[in-house]
C-alpha cells in the first residue's frame, strides 16, 4: 500500500481541536508519520515554550481549558522541521506571525504538490550538488588526475547537456532566417572542401574570393552570427 | 480587454526593381494607457538575494540593505517576499511568505552581516527556490539579485548560470540583477537577466542603485503583458535578423521585453528581399512577411495580436532613392548601430586597445546623428575613456548598449532629449544619461568612481 505523503497526513488533521496533551500526542504522531526524525518526544513543556516564544500562536480559552487548533498544530510541525534544518528558535519566531497557513504548510516537505518551477529548482540543485561531489572527489583523487592548470570551475560536459540542448534548439530555430539573410539556402549550411582564410592554426574560414571584397560590416556581423549558429548545429557536443 | 497593438513600419517603403533589397523594419507592440480605475495588481512574489561577501563590508552592504528595505516597504501586506543572503554559501534569512506588517522582513535584512566569498549561483538558486513555492500564472515571481562581485564559488560559468535562469523563467520565475561598483562581472549579470526575463541594472555607488530598484518596482506594478513572443513568417527566400539581438525561443520566436501600460516593446528587423520574389496579387505589391505576437495578459491567459503584413511596391533605383525614410525607424536603427559600436568599444577597452575604443566611439557618434540621448551617453563614455578606466568604461558601455537594445519606449520617435522631460515619465520608460548613475546625478564622470 502506498505511503501517504505529508500533505495527505496533514489533511487528516484539518479539523483538529484539543487540549495540550492531545496536541502533544497528535504532533508526535504526525512527525513520526511524515518522517521528521525528532529524537525528543513532544512534551507539554516544549509546546508551552513555543507558545511563549510566539512560534505557536496563543490557543483559545474555553473556560479553564486551552484549546489548540489546526493552525497551531501546523505551526508546531513546521517549526520542528526548521529546527531540524538548523534554524534557531528566535529566527523562526520572527517569521511565523506573517506566514499564512498555506505558507506554513509549505515548509513541511512533501506537504503539497511542487510547482513546475520548484521541480526545476530542485533539479538544478541536484545537478549542482552532483558537480560539487564530483569536484570534491577529483580534489581527493591522486595528483595525476588533476593537471596543474585545470580550472575546477569548468563545467562537466555531461552536466552541461541540458543547457546546451536548450541553446542548440534556439540556434537551430534562428539558423534558416540567418542563412536567408546571406542569400543562402535556408536548409543549409552546405559543407565544402575549400580553405582560404586561416584565422588560427585550427580555424579556417572558406569564402569566395570574388565576394570577399564586397563584404560590408553588416555582412560581417551576420556572418559571425551565422557561423556561431552553424557550429552549434554541426558540432552540438563540441568543446571537448 | 484592449490588446497589445502590433505595428510594422519599414525604414523605406519600397523595394528595388531587379535587385535584392536590404531593408530595416521597425516592429512595435504597444500597450494601452493605464485605465483610470485600475484594478489592484496581483500580488508580487519576490525573492531578494543579497551578496554579503567580504567585499560588501561597510557602505556597499549598508546601501544594499537599504535598497532591499525599500523594496519591502513598497510591497503590500498580501505580496510575498523572501530574503536570501550569500557568501561562501547561501542562507535563507527570511522564508518566502506573506509580507504582512513588514517588520520581520525588515529585521531580517537589518541582521545581515558581511563575511566570506561569493557563491553567486547558490544564492540565486536559493532565492529561486523561495519564489518557486508560490508561482501563479497571473502574478510576477522574481528573484532580485544584488552583488558587487564575481561568481567565485560553486557554479561560475556565465553560459550555464544564464541557462539556469532561462529554465526558471520558462517556469514563471524571472531574474533581475543589480551590479554594484566596478568589480562585478557585467557579462554574467546582464546575461542572467536577459535569459531570466528580467531587468539588469548597475550602480557605480550603492546610492546609485536606489533608482533602479524604484524603476523595477514601478515596472512590476504597471505590467500589462508578459512572455511576449514575436513570430516572423517570411516568404520563401526572404531572410531576416533582429538587430536588437533578441533571444529566440525553441519555436523560433523572438523573445521581447515585458510591456507596461503605455509602454512599447520594439525590435528592428533587417530583412533581405531577393529580386525574384514574385509580387502578391493584391495591388501589385510584394508580400514580404507576416508577423504576429503572443503574450500573457494580466489574468495569466495567453493572448494573440492580429497579424501585421509587410507589403511593399517594387520601384526603379531612381524612384527608390527618392522614397523618404521614416524618421522614427531611422532613429531606432541608428541607436542600435551605436549600441553595437559601444559594445565593440567595450571589447577594445578590455583589451586595453584605447585607439580601438576611440575609433568605435567616433563611429558611434557618426551613427547617432542628432539623437541627443545617444550623444549624451557617448560623451560620458568619452570622458571615462580619457581616464583609461577599464572597469568603469566596460560597465557603462555594456549596460548602455543593453539598454538601447532592450528598453521599453513611450513611443516617442523624436531625436530630442532633456532630462527634465524624462523625469516626468514613468521611471521604467525614462532614458538615463548614464546607466550607472542616479537619473538626476550631476556627478562628473571624471571624478573617481
Amino acid at each position: 500500500m502506498r505511503k501517504p505523503n505529508a500533505g495527505e497526513v496533514l489533511a487528516r488533521y484539518a479539523g483538529f481541536e484539543g487540549g495540550i496533551e492531545e496536541f502533544a500526542v497528535t504532533a508526535d504522531a504526525i512527525l513520526a508519520e511524515i518522517g521528521v526524525d525528532d529524537e525528543t518526544a513532544t512534551s507539554v513543556r516544549v509546546i508551552r515554550d513555543y507558545a511563549q516564544r510566539g512560534i505557536v500562536s496563543r490557543p483559545e480559552r474555553q473556560g479553564r481549558e486551552s484549546v489548540y487548533e489546526y493552525r497551531q498544530l501546523i505551526e508546531f510541525i513546521a517549526a520542528r522541521v526548521l529546527v531540524r534544518d538548523g534554524w534557531p528558535l528566535a529566527k523562526i519566531a520572527e517569521h511565523f506571525a506573517r506566514l499564512t497557513l498555506e505558507d506554513l504548510s509549505a515548509l513541511v516537505p512533501g506537504s503539497r504538490p511542487a510547482t513546475s518551477a520548484l521541480n526545476v529548482v530542485r533539479s538544478l540543485m541536484s545537478e549542482t550538488e552532483g558537480r560539487k561531489a564530483l569536484l570534491k572527489s577529483r580534489r581527493q583523487a591522486p595528483v595525476r588526475s588533476m593537471p596543474p592548470q585545470s580550472n575546477l570551475a569548468e563545467p562537466e560536459p555531461g552536466l552541461l547537456f541540458g543547457a546546451m540542448s536548450a541553446q542548440l534548439s534556439r540556434s537551430k530555430a534562428e539558423l534558416p532566417s540567418l542563412l536567408a539573410m546571406l542569400g543562402a539556402d535556408p536548409a543549409g549550411p552546405e559543407a565544402r572542401d575549400v580553405t582560404i582564410l586561416s584565422i588560427a592554426p585550427w580555424l579556417h574560414v572558406a569564402i569566395d574570393r570574388a565576394r570577399l571584397s564586397r563584404i560590408t560590416q553588416e555582412d560581417a556581423e551576420t556572418i559571425a552570427r551565422t557561423i556561431a549558429a552553424s557550429l552549434m548545429k554541426t558540432a552540438p557536443r563540441g568543446g571537448k | 480587454m484592449i490588446d497589445l497593438t502590433l505595428k510594422i513600419a519599414p525604414r523605406r517603403a519600397a523595394l528595388l526593381d531587379n535587385a535584392d533589397t536590404m531593408i530595416e523594419v521597425l516592429v512595435s507592440l504597444r500597450a494601452p494607457e493605464a485605465p483610470l480605475t485600475q484594478k489592484a495588481r496581483d500580488p508580487l512574489n519576490l525573492a531578494i538575494v543579497i551578496d554579503r561577501s567580504g567585499s560588501m563590508a561597510g557602505p556597499p552592504l549598508f546601501e544594499a540593505k537599504r535598497c532591499a528595505s525599500f523594496i519591502v516597504q513598497s510591497l503590500g501586506p498580501d505580496d510575498r517576499a523572501a530574503v536570501v543572503a550569500f557568501d561562501d554559501s547561501a542562507e535563507v534569512v527570511a522564508p518566502g511568505g506573506r509580507v504582512g506588517d513588514r517588520n520581520a522582513l525588515l529585521q531580517s535584512i537589518a541582521s545581515i552581516q558581511s563575511v566570506g566569498s561569493t557563491a553567486l549561483h547558490d544564492g540565486w538558486l536559493h532565492g529561486a527556490e523561495q519564489a518557486a513555492h508560490a508561482v501563479h500564472s497571473s502574478g510576477v515571481s522574481r528573484v532580485l539579485l544584488l552583488t558587487d562581485g564575481q561568481a567565485n564559488r560553486g557554479l561560475t560559468s556565465v553560459a550555464e548560470i544564464a541557462a539556469h535562469c532561462g529554465r526558471l523563467a520558462e517556469e514563471g520565475v524571472t531574474t533581475s540583477t543589480y551590479g554594484l561598483g566596478r568589480h562585478f562581472n557585467e557579462e554574467l549579470l546582464t546575461e542572467m537577466a536577459r535569459s531570466g526575463g528580467g531587468q539588469s541594472y548597475y550602480g557605480e555607488t550603492a546610492e546609485d542603485l536606489m533608482d533602479p530598484f524604484r524603476e523595477e518596482f514601478d515596472l512590476m506594478s504597471a505590467l500589462f503583458a508578459r512572455k511576449v513572443r514575436l513570430t516572423v513568417e517570411p516568404r520563401d527566400g526572404v531572410g531576416w535578423a533582429s538587430i536588437n539581438r533578441n533571444r529566440i525561443d525553441g519555436d523560433g520566436r523572438l523573445i521581447l521585453a515585458d510591456v507596461s501600460y503605455a509602454g512599447e516593446a520594439w525590435v528592428v528587423l533587417r530583412v533581405r528581399v531577393p529580386k525574384d520574389l514574385a509580387p502578391a496579387v493584391i495591388a501589385g505589391d510584394v508580400h514580404v512577411l507576416t508577423l504576429h505576437a503572443t503574450y500573457q495578459g494580466l489574468d495569466g491567459e495567453p493572448r494573440f495580436t492580429a497579424p501585421a503584413h509587410l507589403r511593399l511596391p517594387r520601384v526603379p533605383a531612381v524612384a527608390f532613392a527618392a522614397v523618404s525614410e521614416d524618421e522614427g525607424v531611422a532613429v531606432r536603427a541608428k541607436e542600435l548601430r551605436a549600441a553595437d559600436l559601444q559594445e565593440e568599444a567595450r571589447i577594445a577597452a578590455r583589451a586595453r586597445d584605447w585607439d580601438g575604443v576611440d575609433r568605435a566611439l567616433v563611429m558611434a557618434c557618426a551613427e547617432a546623428g542628432d539623437n541627443e540621448w545617444v550623444r549624451e551617453g557617448l560623451s560620458a563614455l568619452e570622458d571615462i575613456a580619457r581616464m583609461r578606466d577599464v572597469e568603469r568604461f566596460s560597465k557603462e558601455a555594456h549596460y548602455k548598449s543593453a539598454k538601447m537594445r532592450n528598453r521599453l519606449s513611450d513611443g516617442d520617435a523624436s531625436s530630442a532629449y532633456a532630462v527634465r522631460r524624462e523625469v516626468m515619465k514613468p521611471s521604467y520608460l525614462r532614458r538615463k544619461p548614464r546607466e550607472g548613475k542616479d537619473m538626476t546625478s550631476d556627478d562628473d564622470p571624471k571624478a573617481p568612481g
